[in-house]
């Protein structure tokens, strides 16, 4: 009993909440492969939100929301849509490596959910979504200028699976999976 | 009584809504191909052809069965050789492959003349295998 409770609180002292932060990043991403989103959506810029929640053990939780607009550049893999928005949603899981007194590296895996909405039909509000799991690897230097702020920026992939999707083995296009490369700038504000 | 009258009422504007109201969806794209060659058996180039999407409509696709929404989902023109493919979401009713309203498609012999009307070949979704089908040769000719 006695080794529980000291497992029980040296844990709770492992994660107890050394910092909460709120960041707001925008970068570029772009879909890549053979497959239509690669082919379909132009390389766009995205915007996220994410609160982070930093333990003493230096690891680290996040959630976060991306919301990005991207531009058609053919309409033979999707039908006749004349726009669309990629939204996600997800979690990710970070490690903190403090390399200098302003400077941290920050490597992050994490799994999300991507809805991507075509809009077919401006006229008519007919739109339809194609939605997935996403499996987000990243990394990020982090600048802190002082303990409530800093400035990143990251690099991150995505595997977006979309394996549900059926469409026709004739059409040497992938409807199944897409991959998401992304870079991106933003601020932090620790408290 | 009143409320009995309220309540059908009600479930009828719900169905009468419900029906109006033609649905997408991404979870499956669907594959037309075919060819397009004039009446002189020649392929046409750059032949502008749409699919629609239709769905009976509303009171009349519960007692007349008369197509009424209808929306362009997905449009393509042929290559050089006059052949398209064409590929587009998944909607809530059948499909209709349609050429400029100026030319006729002529039903081929053995085909199902109820699935050609004018300008436009319907496909129901049965019609389809592993989400792919392949018309064929379609022959227009001007109005």
């Amino acid at each position: 009993m006695k080794n529980i409770l000291i497992a029980v609180v040296f844990t709770f002292n492992l994660c107890a909440a050394q910092q909460f932060s709120f960041g707001l990043v925008s970068g570029v991403q772009s879909f890549s492969g053979n497959n239509f989103m690669a082919k379909t959506y132009k390389s766009h810029f995205f915007s996220k939100i994410d609160l982070r929640h930093s333990f003493k053990n230096k690891m680290g939780v996040s959630t976060y929301f991306s919301f990005a607009l991207p531009n058609i550049k053919t309409t033979e893999f999707i039908g006749n849509s004349s726009s669309a928005r990629v939204t996600e949603v997800g979690v990710l899981a970070l490690y903190n490596i403090n390399f200098s007194k302003n400077w941290d590296f920050i490597p992050k895996i994490g799994i999300g959910y991507q809805q991507l909405k075509n809009t077919l039909d401006a006229d008519n509000k007919k739109s339809y979504f194609t939605n997935g799991a996403v499996y987000n690897l990243g990394s990020e230097f982090q600048y802190r200028f002082n303990e409530d702020f800093s400035l990143n920026a990251s690099l991150d992939y995505g595997f977006v699976d979309l394996s549900h999707v059926q469409s026709s083995r004739f059409v040497d296009t992938s409807y199944q999976s897409s991959n998401k490369i992304g870079v991106s700038a933003g601020v932090r504000f620790l408290f | 009584m009143k409320n009995y009258v309220k309540y059908v009422l009600t479930l009828f504007i719900c169905v009468f809504v419900q029906c109006d109201t033609q649905q997408f969806y991404g979870d499956t794209f669907y594959t037309v191909e075919g060819t397009i060659i004039n009446s002189n058996d020649v392929p046409i180039t750059a032949f502008q052809l749409q699919v629609l999407g239709i769905k009976l409509n509303g009171l009349q696709g519960l007692f007349l069965g008369s197509p009424d929404s209808q929306i362009v989902i997905a449009k393509s023109a042929t290559d050089k050789q006059g052949r398209f493919r064409i590929t587009f979401p998944n909607n809530d009713g059948k499909f209709a492959l349609q050429v400029a309203s100026r030319y006729q498609i002529v039903v081929p012999a053995g085909a199902n003349a109820a699935n050609y009307q004018g300008d436009m070949i319907t496909i129901e979704k049965t019609q389809f295998s592993d989400f792919y089908r392949d018309l064929g040769i379609i022959k227009v000719r001007n109005q």
